[in-house]
């Protein structure tokens, strides 16, 4: 990796905030900011990178990045790794930073310290930021910075990050060290003077870097600790040796095991609740203005190709993405709310041994929580899984999770085929076969990573431990904000990609056009018709025609174009130009007996395990860094996906006749 | 994988009892870590598990894992076989 030296004056002076996790890091930063900032790439939880810039007292600007939190510099996890390559200027496309900002939580100061201590014998210039006064105070803790800044030889401000107490000061220190940049005299001041440890440590900066046999580490890390014990003790005082932080009844209750998991379901079971009856009429506004658009554009414009091409292929295509927006944002917003507030680390701790017993780490979690919404971000949220097996088991099962993107054709199905009774007069035969969808993904997910860590990954440690951070209320603001650059991403990646998809679409069911004397469907003569003939003798065992088999080719870049595939061949179908529900012609193709309730079961089992989503594979790619993955991704979830079709409809059609 | 290494510090406590088999409420000095994968030995000393520290254990999950430990000002969260590597002395 190409080392940056470049230090040109024209530069921005650039700052790295960093910081254990949960330490008010990511609050300070937007608080510096005015969240005004940038993200690079998907936003994974705090993985992704963040840029902003803020003013520097006496003029000029500097650039601030936001790094993922991290206990140690050479952190085992690919988001540790990417703080120290960060540091140490040897990341690809970025610079060196001028200056460090530590951020230390006043409650914790002996773990936040920890990480200070190796920035100061890397030699780093810093400004040491101690955050949460606030919560410090009430827990009785008085820090007195006038003493530690002299014990660490570095400037220490006292702020609350979450109110903005102490920016000022935090501006002024900054702009100060950028202009006259120093690293502290405290190098190695933990090591006791005479130690033998002296003479293995070659270079300062070995100690953070070196890779060390495990006797060295045990003992580095008790004299770091013992000199921090001391430092904290002479720098601050606490009104009581312990009770300072005692789980709340609210904390054991969440944890506890008699209450923790019926809690946990109905928290999950109101959220899922939310997600599909809130979305609802934004779904059906944000539906029924595409088509009114697409009706509109058609009377005003004159007819001819391009007409064509704007009314049936662009409008309902970008419409499709904008679809999803409701669902997606409420999603996030309640992943948020959850992250906010501490819940989800409790949720890990009750997953944590059933997830074990399928191969899986209680981490994964959240990973394949939002892959409900998108396996997108899911993927990208595996960083935060030290081990490389288990991110790979991870990332290979999300897509599995059923996405935001395949509930619309679970809607339309089971909308269409699946009566409207219910069960015992309280459950509705619908909602349990679309829960049924969502149940057979999961058991699916648990079945592939049991045989991918039996058989494929090799055995490697493991490791659960982490820090559980305090139940808090959650901060609107940062969830909104969360929110925000979820949807925009969505946005950013799928549009581009379902608008050309449509386009190819609408071209190959629109041409060639038919001779005027044919008499037959006209989409049955164009590509698409003939690619779906041509499938048409592989896909009959599973219960599909030729209309399905286009519908299936054309949603393998991304899955909810079948929907609108279906509506386009239906409705290029239709001779009278009466705009009709997909629903209410599938229905009367039922009563016609051309696509029946097996069928669209079938169909539906297909869904759920068929990878058909392009933004998936190359985010594959991009964090495996493998072809081989992303391949056997595709192959195994198509395979799978074939083969449960395949059984749904043989052993359905023979209990049902 | 490389990093499996033995750690000589821990010989010599060997009767001692390990963190995995600590009772909720248990307050307990670590002596020693033992034998463990490089990475996670990394981790647990960055985090403070180092000898000397006083932790006490807050809770544990269904069968044992994981178990929660309180230090400093926080709660860890270890797995059961974490713990098994940390020698202890009950306080």
């Amino acid at each position: 990796m190409a080392i940056i030296t470049d230090v040109n004056e024209n530069y921005p002076r650039s700052i790295a905030l960093v910081g254990n996790p949960n330490c008010g890091k990511t609050t300070l930063f937007n608080g510096l900011t005015g969240s005004r900032y940038k993200v690079a790439n998907y936003p994974g939880v705090t993985i992704a990178r963040k840029e902003g810039s803020i003013s520097l007292n006496g003029g000029g600007y500097a650039q601030i990045i936001d790094l993922p939190g991290t206990y140690a510099l050479l952190g085992s996890s690919l988001d540790e790794k990417i703080v120290t390559q960060l540091l140490r200027g040897e990341l690809k496309g970025c610079r060196k930073p001028d200056l460090v900002v530590a951020v230390v939580d006043a409650t914790n100061l002996e773990r936040n310290l920890f990480l200070v201590s190796e920035l100061i014998d890397a030699g780093f210039p810093i400004v040491l930021a101690i955050n949460m006064m606030d919560a410090a105070e009430q827990a009785g803790i008085k820090v007195y910075g006038e003493l530690l800044s002299r014990a660490l030889d570095l400037p220490v401000v006292q702020i609350i990050a979450r109110s903005k107490f102490g920016f000022p000061n935090l501006l002024r220190e900054i702009s100060r060290a950028l202009l006259t940049p120093s690293s502290s005299s405290k190098r190695l001041a933990w090591l006791p003077l005479d130690h033998a440890l002296r003479a293995s440590l070659e270079t300062q900066e070995s100690v953070a870097t070196k890779h060390l046999d495990a006797a060295t580490i045990t003992a580095i890390g008790s004299l770091r600790y013992t000199w921090i014990r001391a430092l904290v003790k002479k720098t601050s005082s606490q009104r009581s040796e312990d009770g300072s932080i005692v789980s709340s009844t609210l904390d054991r209750a969440l944890t506890s095991k008699l209450w923790g998991l019926p809690i946990m379901l109905i928290i999950f079971g109101i959220i899922f609740q939310a997600i599909f009856l809130w979305a609802q009429l934004p779904m059906e506004l944000i539906s029924a203005t595409v088509e009114g658009l697409s009706s509109w554009l058609a009377a005003l414009l004159p007819n001819g190709i391009l007409t064509s091409l704007i009314t049936e292929g662009i409008v309902p295509g970008v419409g499709n993405v904008l679809v999803f927006v409701p669902q997606i944002a409420i999603l996030f917003f309640f992943i948020g709310l959850l992250e906010d507030s501490g819940y989800l680390s409790r949720a890990v701790f009750l997953l944590d041994n059933f997830m074990r017993k399928v191969g899986l780490q209680g981490r994964a979690f959240i990973p394949l929580l939002s892959s409900f919404a998108c396996a997108v971000p899911g993927i990208l949220s595996t960083r935060s899984i030290p081990s490389r097996s288990d991110r790979l088991a991870a990332i290979m099962i999300a897509p599995l999770m059923s996405c935001s993107a395949r509930l619309p054709v679970y809607a339309v199905l089971i909308a269409a085929f699946i009566p409207t009774i219910m069960l015992g007069g309280v459950i509705s035969l619908q909602g349990v076969t679309l829960l049924g969808m969502y149940l057979l993904g999961i058991i699916g997910a648990c079945c592939v990573a049991y045989i991918l860590k039996r058989c494929f990954l090799w055995k490697e440690s493991c490791f659960h431990v982490m820090e559980m951070p305090p139940l808090r209320r959650p901060v609107l603001r940062v969830v909104l904000r969360g929110v925000y650059d979820n949807v925009l991403s969505f946005l950013k990646n799928a549009s581009t990609l379902i608008l050309a998809c449509s386009v190819i679409l609408w071209f190959l069911a629109s041409y060639p056009k038919p001779d005027p004397s044919f008499t037959g469907n006209p989409v049955q003569v164009s590509y698409a018709g003939r690619l779906g003939t041509a499938i048409e003798p592989a896909i009959k065992p599973l219960g599909f025609n030729w209309e399905i088999g286009i519908a299936i080719l054309s949603s393998f870049p991304a899955r909810e174009v079948f929907v609108t595939t279906l509506s386009t061949i239906y409705s290029v179908n239709n001779d009278d130009n009466e705009n009709q529900g997909l629903i209410k012609t599938l229905q009367k193709r039922k009563e016609s007996g051309d696509f029946s309730t097996l069928t669209a079961i079938s169909l539906m089992v297909f869904y759920v395990f068929a990878c058909q989503c392009m933004s998936t594979l190359a985010v594959c790619k991009r964090e495996t860094g493998s072809w081989g993955w992303t391949f056997g991704m595709f192959g195994y979830m198509t395979t799978l996906a074939y083969v449960a079709s395949l059984l749904t409809f043989q052993i359905g059609s023979i209990i049902f006749e | 994988m490389e990093n499996a290494v033995n750690c000589n510090v821990a010989t010599q406590y060997k009767d001692e009892p390990l963190l995995n088999s600590m009772r909720v409420g248990q307050r307990v000095m670590i002596s020693a870590i033992k034998s463990c994968p490089a990475e996670l030995l990394r981790k647990l000393v960055s985090m403070g598990l180092v000898s000397g520290s006083e932790v006490t254990v807050t809770q544990r999950g269904f069968f044992g894992s994981p178990i929660n430990i309180k230090l400093f000002g926080s709660v860890l969260s270890l797995h059961s076989t974490e713990a098994a590597h940390i020698q202890v002395q009950p306080l």
